[in-house]
C-alpha cells in the first residue's frame, strides 16, 4: 500500500505515522514541502548558499525521520515544521562555524533549544566507515540481521519472525555469527590494504 | 578473537539504551577493567555506526535526486517568473502614473464658466419662439441653440464664437477647438476664445497642446492670464 503524501490535506499525524511504518517516500514529500521555504530562510538568516541550505535540510529531515523511526521522538511538542526547522537551525550554525566564515549577532548564533532531539552525528571515524563498506558486501542473512537489530532496534523476537527463524536464540546465534563474520571480514581486509 | 555470547547480550542492552543509570555505571567501569568486553563494545559500536552510514547514505541519495528533481522544476520556465515579474512592475508603473496624472477633469470643472451672452440679454418678457440662438444658449437649451446657430446666414466672428460654446458644453470638445482656432486675434471674442480652446484641451488629455495654450495665454498679458497660470501650476 502506498501512499501519496500531498503537501495540502495532510496532516503531521499522517506524516508520522507514515515514517513508524517505514514508508520512505515521507522523506521525499516532507522534504519538497518545506525545501523552498527552509532555503529562503536560511539563505537570510545565516547567508547559506542554495546548494549548502539544500545539503543542510536534507540532514534535517534525515534527523527527524530518524528520530521517529528509532522511537527517539514518540511525542511531538511542536509541529513537524518547528522540528525540521529547528534542527535546521542547528545544522546552518554547526556549518557556518566550520567554514569559519560569518560574524552574526548572538542572537542569530545561539542554538535551538526548543524541541528536543537526538542528533545525529554525520562524522564518521575511518574505522567506522571501512566496516560500513564491508557490510555491504556481507549478503543477507546477516545484511539484515544486523540492520534490522542494530539499526531499526527490532527486538530478536520480532526479527525471527520476520526473518523465519525457529525462535528468538536461533536467531540471535546467527546474528552473534554474523557478527564475527563482520569482525573477521574486517581484520583481513585491514591486513590487506596495509592500513591499521 | 570471537565474539563472546555472554558479553553481546550487555552490549546490546547498553547501546540500545535499556539499561538503568546504576546498570550503566557498572557496564563502564567493567569496560575499563575488562578488554574483551571493551573490544566487542566498540565493534559493535562500530557496527552501528557503520549500517547508519549505509541507511543513512541512502536517504540523503534518496532526497538528492529529489532537490535535483525540484530544481530542475523551479528551473523550468524561468520566463514566467520574468513574465510575472515584469506584469506586476508595469502594473505598479501604471497605478502610479494614473494617480500621479493631474486631475484635468477637476480643473476642468474648476474653471469652465459658460461664456455670458453679451450679444441680445434675455429679458423677462421675452416669448419661447422669439429667442435667437444666444439665449437659448443664455437658458441652457443647447440643442435648439446649436440648431439655429447652425442655421444662420450670418458668418462672424459671434456665431462662431457661440457655436464653440454650444459645442464644448455639448461636449464636443474637438469641434469647439476647432471652432475657437479660427477666431482671429483682432477679435473681441479672441481672448475668451484662446482660454475656451486651453480648457477644451483639458478634455481631450492633449498635454503638448494644452501646455503651449496655456502658455500662449500666460505670455499674451491677456486678461485670462492669471487664471491660465493656476491651471498650469495646477498640473
Amino acid at each position: 500500500m502506498k501512499k501519496e503524501y500531498k503537501g495540502s490535506g495532510v496532516s503531521d499525524k499522517d506524516w508520522i505515522a507514515g515514517i513508524k511504518e517505514g514508508d520512505k517516500t515521507v522523506l521525499d514529500s516532507l522534504y519538497a514541502y518545506y525545501r523552498d521555504e527552509f532555503i529562503t530562510w536560511s539563505g537570510a538568516m545565516y547567508k547559506l548558499s542554495e546548494d549548502n541550505a539544500a545539503d543542510v535540510f536534507q540532514d534535517a529531515v534525515i534527523t527527524f525521520y530518524s528520530n521517529v523511526k528509532s522511537g527517539k521522538l514518540t511525542e511531538l511538542t511542536s509541529s513537524i515544521k518547528t522540528y525540521l526547522f529547528a534542527i535546521g537551525k542547528n545544522l546552518s550554525l554547526k556549518k557556518i562555524k566550520k567554514e569559519k566564515r560569518m560574524v552574526l549577532d548572538d542572537e542569530v548564533l545561539e542554538f535551538n533549544s526548543s524541541v528536543e532531539y537526538q542528533e545525529l552525528s554525520f562524522e564518521y571515524t575511518e574505522r567506522q566507515k571501512t566496516l560500513a563498506q564491508i557490510v555491504e558486501k556481507l549478503g543477507d542473512p546477516c545484511k539484515s540481521i544486523l540492520k534490522l537489530f542494530y539499526f531499526e532496534n527490532f527486538t530478536m523476537d520480532s526479527i525471527a519472525e520476520r526473518l523465519d527463524y525457529k525462535n528468538e536464540n536461533v536467531a540471535k546465534t546467527q546474528k552473534l555469527r554474523c557478527l564475527q563474520k563482520l569482525k573477521s571480514m574486517f581484520e583481513n581486509r585491514a591486513i590487506n590494504k596495509d592500513d591499521l | 578473537m570471537s565474539v563472546n555470547n555472554a558479553y553481546i547480550e550487555e552490549v546490546d542492552r547498553y547501546l540500545r539504551g535499556d539499561m538503568s543509570r546504576e546498570e550503566r555505571a557498572e557496564f563502564e567501569a567493567q569496560i575499563e577493567k575488562n578488554p574483551e568486553l571493551k573490544e566487542l563494545h566498540e565493534f559493535t559500536r562500530d557496527t552501528q555506526a557503520a549500517l547508519e552510514i549505509n541507511e543513512l547514505g541512502a536517504l540523503k541519495q534518496q532526497l538528492q535526486q529529489t532537490e535535483d528533481r525540484l530544481r530542475k522544476k523551479n528551473n523550468r520556465y524561468p520566463w514566467v517568473k520574468i513574465a510575472a515579474s515584469l506584469l506586476i512592475v508595469i502594473t505598479l508603473g501604471f497605478v502610479i502614473y494614473q494617480f500621479s496624472k493631474p486631475n484635468y477633469d477637476q480643473l476642468y470643472d474648476e474653471y469652465y464658466r459658460p461664456y455670458p451672452n453679451i450679444v441680445s440679454p434675455t429679458n423677462r418678457s421675452s416669448e419661447q419662439n422669439s429667442l435667437d440662438a444666444y439665449q437659448l444658449l443664455e437658458r441652457g437649451e443647447t440643442d435648439k441653440a446649436l440648431t439655429k446657430l447652425y442655421a444662420t446666414s450670418v458668418a462672424n466672428d459671434t456665431v462662431t464664437f457661440y457655436l464653440g460654446q454650444a459645442l464644448l458644453a455639448k461636449g464636443k470638445y474637438e469641434e469647439a477647438i476647432a471652432k475657437f482656432k479660427s477666431i482671429a486675434p483682432q477679435s473681441t471674442f479672441f481672448e475668451p476664445a484662446q482660454w475656451y480652446e486651453s480648457l477644451a484641451y483639458l478634455q481631450t488629455d492633449d498635454q503638448e497642446k494644452l501646455l503651449l495654450k496655456l502658455d500662449q495665454i500666460i505670455n499674451s498679458q491677456s486678461s485670462y492670464a492669471q487664471r491660465a497660470k493656476k491651471i498650469k501650476e495646477g498640473l
